[in-house]
């Protein structure tokens, strides 16, 4: 179709022309925006996405995928909400709403290098291959689901880095928070917003000759990204960063935690329109220690992501609304010398929860020690395809590298986890 | 005594790498003999003249002083004129003052610092794997290159042939920079020297034909990457390991035992297994050549080296001409630049041949190559179109704009603040550990430079070194704006309130972020902003801060 025949330039220059109401970002969603506005509030709000991603990779025995025989794990299973599930004890909570989660035991995806399999799994393509760089999941999600005249940004990345737009361009890339408490950096001003409005507006005059001069279309799209950053520090919508806004009960709900607070300021960002927000949570590569370490990192995720999903559920935005819970791979399902368990990408799980996603259901199955998936092994391509159709993106639809070669949204030979729609 | 001894075993060193001793001393001598670098741009400006006379598109003007010397000194130094050279150059009346700060500016040591930046970041891209193998110390090593003019054909040679450990040879990051599970990875670092040296982006054949040019097949890619085939790394494995290194060898690399697929791609010595090909193997072998190459001996970088920087190499001359261009103009004669297959555009043709030809008759020499493209009038016109050429990309009717990278950005703000940018740190909990080393790589993580260029950095200058579309997103501009280490304009603002006057204040805050005089009505304007202010010190600073983040100052015009 024309339209995904644009390259970036094109848009620019579309942009310039004063075809599109803000810059460097789709105008086809805007137009879609449009549309979606015509034809009333009738129609559901796109689908968004909560991405947590367990940083160094989370043991799939120690956590979802309890097995009573292997000997390893000190961890007794546990029965969830929905009988014939089974997680480990250090995840209470999370059984509690398990009616809401789908578990894929059968993750087994080959990259078992930390940097390698994250790009692997926020991509779903190998790093370095094609000698392009590629988008990762927020960078996707913010080009097809987002909307470019919303003031708030379309990927948002709470207390660490994620990977970026690649090919999809920059202003898909993610805006970092690094204080989930603080919200987005350098938007107060250093001294007054009266002040600020009074030299932005000198800047404007000042800059006016040489934009007439050059008439070019990337000095217009410097001009438009100063006015949509001074639109987010005026906006209303700002506020959608502010988790004080909240109220005690709210805050309380989530616990006081940095995690807590991260997971609330992303459920905030969603109800104010972001597609997507990542959460990476550190600590998840334990070679020594295992078992104290997953009983202190499962002890911080537990509450927080099981509280994220009870609420959205509550305020009716589950329906549309997609929680991932993943990592860089699993774990050894031995242990070693050190007391801990090394990487291990052959079988793994992953939780998925919302946005249509059937609940309550664990599919694929692995082996006595969790070594080997027995039933309904999924890849890296077929997760990246499951995540992207529960959120309503095509994924044979194109991007265009920057020198034009078109890049489908996840790569061919993908097998949808059907059960899950 | 002391320097000559150096010399021969430099040259000894360069033997033993495998070239000729005829060819040296033709290299010399033809780096001796004088090549008037004017003839050349002339050869320039009627190629560019006689293409726009064909397309009928006039040319714009040359632009005044102050655009050239800001252009010229983000081009070739990588940030904007100090306010001082401002005031000289603008002030200077002689009429060869051009030709002059050319060549002044490549003699300043930050001439190679900043072309040592373009080349470092197209050679290396930081991934979590190869953290602790990289070093920066390839980007020094790189500068000194270029400032001492060491010619191209000698720096390739040196890095593709590389051996050895990394603290005492930094061309060796090239390759420890290609690792795939904590080994050297043969088909990555084939195709980054087969984009940055020849221009041809080899991957797309690494598993199929190539799409789009029918001349390049798969084989191609691995006949290339076999000649890295027997380099290994040592001490890759950990990070608390000894110094990395790389060594060529002609044992084949012993495979992963527990790893089945991998132990199937074990190949003789140069040679190297297609992956999932079933066991198909491929010898070493050019690009395009029909047969395989002959090696003889215990290496075979060396010989794909002296291929590469050959007089005669049908790629190198053009690719590196290529490359250079584009960080003049924004765009290669060629596009794309890393990609000068059959299919792609060519505007120029004829100039590009003569640009390549005049390369290599220089004896490679980069200085040289500079001076022929910063005297022509191509380069030196002004960044504004006239009405019939607005719409002309490839001409070069009016120089292209292009976006600051973020070196250059976080060293123009430098210049004009008179500090560094002091911005935020950010230590990891890594920090807290004792080990010296891992601690050492974290404070280059959180070095001031390395986080600006980490936030404002854009993919296209790492590819090519130019970016000509706008790149910054709400985060960048909201820390232009707002970031107190970024904006602080207090102290430049007190200095301008004690110029004499508030038109000289005005006029010197101009000269200082933009590098030009302020007009009248630009003068006007200013002056109604300090009538209407508390002071005219903060006045000053809100100008100061308006002029930093315009377009104007942000764009190399």
């Amino acid at each position: 179709m024309f339209p995904h025949t644009l390259s970036r330039r094109d848009w620019l220059r579309l942009s310039a022309a004063g075809a599109l109401a803000a810059p460097a970002s789709g105008w086809l969603e805007t137009l879609a925006a449009r549309a979606a506005d015509l034809e009333g509030a009738t129609k559901p709000r796109h689908k968004a996405c909560i991405l947590l991603f367990m940083t160094g990779g989370a043991s799939h025995v120690d956590t979802f995928d309890p097995k009573p025989e292997n000997k390893t794990s000190a961890f007794k299973p546990i029965p969830t909400a929905v009988p014939g599930i089974e997680v480990t004890e250090i995840l209470p909570k999370m059984a509690g709403v398990m009616k809401e989660c789908a578990l894929l035991r059968g993750m087994s995806t080959s990259e078992g290098s930390h940097g390698r399999a994250r790009y692997y799994m926020h991509t779903g393509y190998r790093q370095g291959v094609g000698g392009v760089v590629h988008p990762s999941l927020g960078a996707i999600a913010s080009a097809r689901l987002g909307r470019s005249t919303d003031e708030l940004p379309n990927f948002v990345c709470i207390g660490g880095q994620s990977f970026g737009s690649g090919y999809a361009g920059p202003a898909h890339a993610p805006l970092e928070v690094r204080d989930p408490a603080a919200g987005v950096e350098n938007l107060k001003p250093a001294d007054s917003l009266t002040a600020f409005d009074r030299r932005a507006g000198l800047l404007k005059e000042i800059e006016r000759g040489f934009l007439d001069r050059m008439n070019a279309p990337a000095v217009e799209a410097h001009a438009k990204t100063y006015q949509r950053a001074e639109a987010l520090m005026h906006s209303a919508k700002a506020k959608a960063f502010d988790i004080a806004q909240e109220s005690a009960s709210a805050r309380e709900h989530y616990g006081d935690s940095r995690l807590g607070k991260a997971c609330l300021l992303a459920r905030r960002l969603v109800e104010y329109g972001t597609s997507f927000v990542e959460i990476p949570v550190n600590g998840w590569d334990t070679h020594r220690d295992n078992t104290g370490r997953l009983q202190k990192l499962c002890g911080e995720i537990d509450g927080p992501m099981a509280s994220l999903i009870a609420d959205l559920k509550q305020r009716g935005m589950l329906d549309t609304t997609l929680v991932v819970w993943m990592g860089d791979f699993g774990r050894t399902p031995h242990v070693g010398k050190q007391g801990g368990r090394d990487h291990y990408p052959r079988a793994w799980t992953t939780l998925l929860a919302g946005a249509g996603v059937k609940g309550g259901q664990a599919i694929g199955r692995t082996d006595k020690a969790g070594a080997a998936v027995e039933d309904r092994k999924v890849s890296a391509i077929d997760f990246m395809a499951t995540v992207c159709k529960a959120l309503d993106i095509d994924t044979t639809k194109e991007f265009r590298t920057r020198d034009g070669r078109p890049m489908r949204v996840v790569d061919k030979g993908e097998k949808l986890v059907k059960e899950l729609f | 005594m002391r320097t000559h001894k150096r010399i021969a075993l430099g040259l000894l060193g360069l033997i033993a790498g495998g070239l000729a001793v005829a060819e040296i001393a033709r290299a010399v001598e033809s780096r001796r003999s004088v090549r008037d670098p004017l003839v050349a741009s002339v050869r320039i400006d009627r190629e560019i003249d006689k293409k726009l006379a064909e397309g009928k598109v006039p040319a714009s003007v040359i632009a005044d002083d102050a655009e050239f010397l800001r252009r010229l000194s983000l081009d070739l130094l990588g940030r904007v004129p100090s306010y001082e050279k401002t005031i000289a150059f603008l002030g200077d009346a002689s009429p060869d003052k051009r030709r002059k700060l050319i060549d002044e500016f490549l003699d300043e040591p930050e001439f190679g610092q900043h072309f040592a930046t373009i080349w470092y970041h197209r050679v290396v891209k930081p991934t979590t794997e190869n953290r602790f193998l990289i070093s920066k110390s390839l980007q020094d090593w790189l500068a000194e290159r270029f400032n001492r003019n060491e010619g191209w054909d000698a720096v390739v040679r040196e890095i593709l042939t590389a051996d050895g450990d990394r603290d005492k040879n930094p061309a060796t990051v090239f390759f420890l920079n290609h690792v795939d599970n904590k080994r050297f990875a043969p088909p990555r670092a084939a195709a980054t020297a087969s984009h940055l040296f020849l221009g041809v982006k080899l991957e797309c054949c690494e598993c199929h034909d190539h799409p789009f040019d029918s001349e390049l097949k798969q084989t191609d890619f691995w006949g290339v990457a076999a000649f890295f085939n027997s380099t290994r790394f040592e001490n890759a494995g950990k990070k608390d390991a000894g110094e990395p290194a790389v060594r060529e060898t002609t044992t084949p690399a012993r495979p992963n035992k527990k790893d089945k697929e991998e132990r199937a791609t074990v190949a003789p010595f140069g040679s190297i297994v297609i992956p999932d090909s079933k066991g198909k193997t491929v010898k070493a072998t050019f690009l395009h050549a029909k047969q395989p190459a002959k090696v003889s001996g215990t290496k075979l970088r060396p010989a794909f080296a002296e291929w590469v920087v050959s007089p005669t190499n049908p790629y190198f001359a053009k690719a590196t001409v290529n490359k250079l261009w584009a960080n003049f103009f924004g765009r290669g004669i060629v596009n794309p630049v890393d990609d000068m297959t059959a299919n792609s555009t060519n505007t120029h043709p004829e100039l590009l041949k003569a640009l390549a030809d005049e390369f290599v008759a220089s004896g490679f020499d980069t200085k040289h190559f500079v001076r022929c493209v910063c005297n022509s009038k191509a380069y030196q016109r002004t960044s504004v179109p006239t009405a019939e050429s607005k719409a002309d990309e490839e001409l070069y009717s009016h120089m292209k704009l292009k976006v600051m990278t973020a070196d250059m950005l976080y060293d123009s703000l430098g210049t004009v603040l008179g500090h560094s940018i002091a911005d935020r740190g950010r230590p990891g909990a890594m920090m807290k550990k004792a080990d010296p080393k891992i601690a050492a790589k974290f404070a280059a993580k959180n070095d001031p430079r390395e986080q600006f260029r980490d936030f404002f950095h854009a993919e296209a200058d790492d590819d090519a070194g130019v970016i000509d579309e706008y790149t910054h997103g709400i985060p960048q501009v909201l820390r232009l704006m707002n970031a107190k280490g970024v904006n602080d304009t207090s102290a430049i603002a007190a200095k301008a309130a004690k110029a004499g006057s508030r038109d000289k204040a005005i006029d010197e805050l101009y000269l200082r972020a933009l590098s030009r005089h302020a007009t009248t009505a630009e003068k006007e304007r200013a002056a109604k902003y300090v009538a209407e202010s508390k002071t005219p010190t903060a006045a000053y600073g809100d100008l100061l801060w308006a002029l930093l983040n315009s377009a104007e100052f942000l764009f190399v015009h």
